[in-house]
């Protein structure tokens, strides 16, 4: 099944699919056995980056798995801006 | 009864893009109802003349503004053009410093319950300002890191009350920062579901493709990268900045 089928077989919109689906297929590398776990077997497995982990997030920002996860893919990617950012928290 | 309009403004395939004038059939369409004195009557003429939705500002055309300006004070200003964002910050600055209990030595001072009042009081005077109807300010223990949201669907401002019980500068920062923020989120929804009054179209563009196009990208759902990076967020964000500066500043 697609990834988009999927995300919409665990309750996401179309249009989020749609979007998540784009981002989620652009993970770092380190993140993609995690992702697939998910996505196949609905496991949410934790990792951590720059001092967050996916379920601190999700937990603290009652955040979706996949939100959490690619808020840790931006602090692998770009961890000063990220942190800079995730440090100012939501609005 | 009313007249044939023919003529009056109405976008054309062949107007679009082009700058529309209003024609003499509009404007006595318009002053009809100025010797009524009522401002719904004319706000609904004016709307009915310049057509698309949401409805813009009624003194956004400049033919249409000197054709009311007889009795433009009369009309509250939720239906008018907003002040440019730069008259909106200086005015929102000013307005602020007249609030008793808001400077931070007073803030110190206030029970928990006064300093939601003045939160409340920050948000009436930015939303008159700012030309959009203010909103209620509700409090609700959230998670740290969680300041605040705009529900667009309520049309009301929730404040996370861990903040507004702290006594530290840095939180009392926040919760001023958190007010205008929101504040912002609600002059953008009225911009895109109510009426246009911002006075920048550029604006209205990247909100309108934001909320439309892609979809509000709440961090629930899409993660911090895509919600920080939207222009409705970056938007909210530079005006509580200039903001929050020019009040501590001053």
């Amino acid at each position: 099944m697609k990834m988009k089928e999927i995300l919409i077989t665990k309750g996401f919109t179309s249009k989020q699919a749609e979007n998540l689906s784009h981002e989620l297929s652009l993970v770092d590398a380190r993140l993609e056995p995690v992702l697939d776990m998910w996505l196949q077997d609905g496991i949410e497995t934790d990792y951590s980056a720059e001092g967050y982990t996916i379920m601190g997030l999700k937990q603290q920002y009652s955040m979706t798995y996949p939100a959490a996860l690619l808020s840790i893919d931006w602090l692998l990617k770009e961890p000063e801006i990220a942190k800079e950012c995730i440090n100012k928290g939501l609005r | 009864m009313l007249e044939d309009i023919e003529g009056v403004i109405r976008p054309t395939e062949q107007d679009e893009g082009a700058k529309t004038r209003l024609s003499d059939t509009g404007k006595r369409y318009i002053e009809e109802v100025i010797p009524l004195h009522n401002e719904q009557t004319l706000v609904d003429r004016v709307d009915e003349v310049q057509g698309g939705f949401p409805p813009k500002a009624i003194d956004s055309d400049k033919d249409i503004a000197e054709t009311i300006k007889p009795v433009i004070e009369e009309v509250n200003p939720i239906y008018l053009e907003a002040p440019t964002d730069t008259v909106q910050i200086e005015q929102a600055a000013e307005a602020m410093e007249k609030i008793e209990g808001l400077s931070f030595d007073e803030w110190k001072e206030l029970s928990f319950e006064e300093r939601v009042a003045i939160l409340q009081l920050v948000e009436g005077v930015i939303a008159e300002i700012a030309h959009r109807p203010s909103c209620v300010v509700n409090v609700k223990r959230m998670d740290e890191g969680n300041y605040g949201y705009f529900d667009p669907d309520k049309g009301d401002i929730t404040l996370n009350s861990r903040y507004i019980k702290s006594d530290s500068f840095e939180d009392y920062k926040e919760c001023v920062d958190t007010i205008v923020h929101e504040g912002r989120h609600a002059y953008q929804h009225y911009n895109l579901t109510q009426r246009e009054v911002h006075p920048r179209e550029g604006d209205l563009t990247n909100w309108k493709s934001n909320e439309f196009k892609y979809g509000y990208q709440a961090a629930q759902v899409y993660g911090f990268k895509a919600y920080w990076l939207q222009p409705q967020e970056c938007d909210a964000r530079a005006f509580a900045e200039d903001l929050l500066k020019k009040y501590l500043e001053d």
